[in-house]
């Protein structure tokens, strides 16, 4: 009986390990991007004071070209771009940009003619939730704002890629406008976000075009 | 006839030799306690480099995101959980004047005793029978005083996971030179969750079933008795490895990511490569000034150099036909320096077959005056490695 043990339990152990290994490979737990955060480096949102002074002058984001895919933007345009981007920023490494505490501004050069902006955004759902957020079939809901101004509401799901159109408002020339992306938690996040340890569903920025 | 304390020591060998290497340890405790003062006080120098990590991991678990260093890219994914679960319970068990720190030190300091205890019976063990005659002592006792005067020993004393490693790697080939397989394997699987290059003690353990294995094979015993075969041959194999799966199991259900403790490593620069690029690179930097520069940096030819004297000496061990040895010294260095150079001396320095097998070159048969010399030229190392650990020179991080 014992020797049958033995033997049980070695090849249970096995079965455990095997298991284990080609899990951690093949299925991570947590989407791809968030798990991709830490292999990324992340960039501090700093421009020495030669920088500030040239991005003061303007006209530093005029040169924004009309379809701006995120990861080939220099970091100088990024900080201008995003700038609540620090104090903890997160870039993929194919250079997504991940929304913080549940919200992520935008200041977006428009110039005379440009109407309309579409954002390129995934949905993605931290470590601690993402099973949680994978049962419940979790629908991230982004509410823009521009300019203090509601714009319709965009949703997708964890891990759903999407592109969604914001009406912008007309310009005589070429001005900043302001775009505030506001991403509800569900009610069942809120003690966790309560907690030292928040976690939120969230929005990973690809691309920004404007038309 | 042997003296009263020498009849007291065999009859108790374990406990003993223990006790012997405890007073030994804090009598050096002693001593850095009081050279610590002359560097701001012991809270302000004991704990230096990844002693922090370990510190936040036994308070607070694994985190759930990268914070670390000034860029926030580091987490504590890559430090095993052994030694920072042991050190949690032992700052729980201990008064609370104690702190983290000391608890770390006491927790380590006993490590080193059972690593210097088990270490001199391994040394008897696997030294073919000479020196176990009626008037040999349980353990050399030149082996006692050596490792404590060892010039890495401070890695054994502050709250770093070394102590626990040489201990879990000696006990694990301690117990296989005995034929003890399934206490070597658990002393692997209790390894394998103390530190990355513990995982290099399955390999032996695999080779030492496969052999026996193929011995049940031509003795018959393998068709006559299969399930009880089988289950000696596989159940310390699943065994040996049990700590790493059980940490990544445990990653994979707290942060998603079974691997974090290996794609962790790029936040502090350690990018894979073959480890011959590493050392050649390092060999060539020509950068030896550094480590004597104000303030200290980094050389990465000094730990080179570490690596390939380490290197070598497992060329030794595989002339001597100790080929278990050969392995984890080889494969440890060759592990740690595919990831770059930093740190490489502490490997080297804290690697307890690389202590063994120098005891057994340096001072086995030794005369009394070469012991004294040995034990000087240590000493003095120890001392100079220990100041320097105190300004927090980068080469010992």
């Amino acid at each position: 009986m014992l020797r049958i043990g033995a033997l049980l339990l070695g090849l249970g152990l096995m079965s455990f390990e095997v298991a284990t290994i080609g899990l951690s490979l093949l299925s991570p737990a947590v989407s791809q991007q968030y798990r991709a955060v830490y292999l990324a480096h992340r960039q501090l949102c700093w421009l020495s004071p030669a920088e500030q002074a040239e991005a003061a002058a303007d006209p530093y984001l005029a040169g924004l070209p009309a379809d701006a895919d995120i990861a080939h933007l220099d970091h100088r345009t990024l900080c201008m771009l995003l700038p609540d981007w620090p104090p903890a920023p997160h870039r993929t490494p194919d250079g997504g940009i991940f929304s913080q505490r549940a919200r992520m501004e935008i200041m977006l050069p428009v110039h005379p003619g440009q109407t309309e902006a579409m954002l390129t955004v995934e949905g993605y759902a931290p470590p601690r939730i993402a099973r949680r957020a994978a049962r419940r079939e979790v629908e991230i809901e982004i509410r823009p704002i521009v300019e203090g101004k509601p714009a319709p509401v965009a949703r997708l799901a964890v891990g759903q890629t999407i592109t969604f159109g914001i009406s912008l408002p007309p310009a005589d020339m070429t001005r900043i406008v302001r775009i505030t992306l506001v991403i509800p938690q569900p009610h069942w996040l809120q003690a966790l976000n309560d907690s030292d340890d928040p976690q939120y569903l969230g929005l990973v920025l690809r691309r920004i075009d404007r038309r | 006839m042997p003296v009263p304390r020498i009849r007291v020591w065999r009859v108790h060998p374990v406990a003993v030799t223990f006790c012997l290497m405890l007073a030994l340890a804090a009598l050096r405790l002693l001593i850095y306690s009081l050279i610590a003062r002359g560097f701001g006080g012991d809270s302000h120098v004991l704990c230096n480099y990844d002693c922090a990590w370990y510190e936040h991991t036994a308070r607070a678990g694994y985190d759930l995101g990268p914070h670390g260093d000034i860029y926030g890219n580091t987490a504590n994914w890559a430090f095993f959980p052994l030694y920072p679960m042991l050190l949690a319970a032992a700052a729980a068990m201990a008064p609370s004047a104690v702190g983290m720190t000391w608890a770390g030190i006491l927790l380590s300091t006993a490590c080193f005793a059972g690593f210097g205890t088990l270490g001199g019976f391994y040394l008897q063990q696997s030294s073919n029978g000479s020196g176990s005659g009626a008037r040999s002592l349980p353990v050399p006792l030149a082996w006692l005083g050596l490792v404590s005067l060892w010039p890495g020993d401070f890695y054994f004393a502050f709250p770093y996971s070394e102590a626990l490693y040489a201990l879990l790697m000696t006990a694990s080939l301690l117990a296989l030179t005995r034929r003890q397989v399934l206490g070597s394997a658990l002393a692997s699987a209790a390894l394998t969750a103390t530190r990355p290059p513990g995982v290099l003690m399955v390999p032996v353990i695999v080779a030492d079933r496969l052999r026996a294995l193929w011995q049940h094979h031509r003795a018959g015993t393998l068709r006559r008795m299969p399930i009880t075969v089988l289950g000696q041959i596989l159940l310390p194999i699943a065994l040996a490895p049990l700590g790493l799966f059980a940490f990544m199991a445990y990653l994979r259900w707290h942060m998603g990511d079974g691997l974090a403790f290996i794609h962790v490593q790029s936040a502090w620069n350690r990018h894979a490569l073959p480890p011959w690029l590493y050392l050649w690179d390092g060999l060539t930097a020509n950068d030896w000034g550094r480590v004597f520069a104000h303030p200290a940096r980094e050389s990465l030819s000094v730990e080179a150099t570490f690596g390939i004297a380490a290197l070598a000496l497992a060329v030794r061990q595989i002339l001597q036909r100790r080929y278990a040895e050969a392995w984890l010294i080889g494969a440890t260095i060759l592990m740690a320096s595919s990831s770059g150079l930093q740190s490489l001396p502490r490997f080297v320095l804290t690697n307890p077959i690389v202590i063994l097998a120098l005891y057994r070159i340096g001072a086995t048969g030794a005369s009394r005056r070469r012991l004294g010399l040995i034990a000087l030229v240590l000493g003095l190392a120890q001392l100079l490695l220990l100041l320097a650990w105190f300004i927090g020179a980068p080469v010992l991080a």
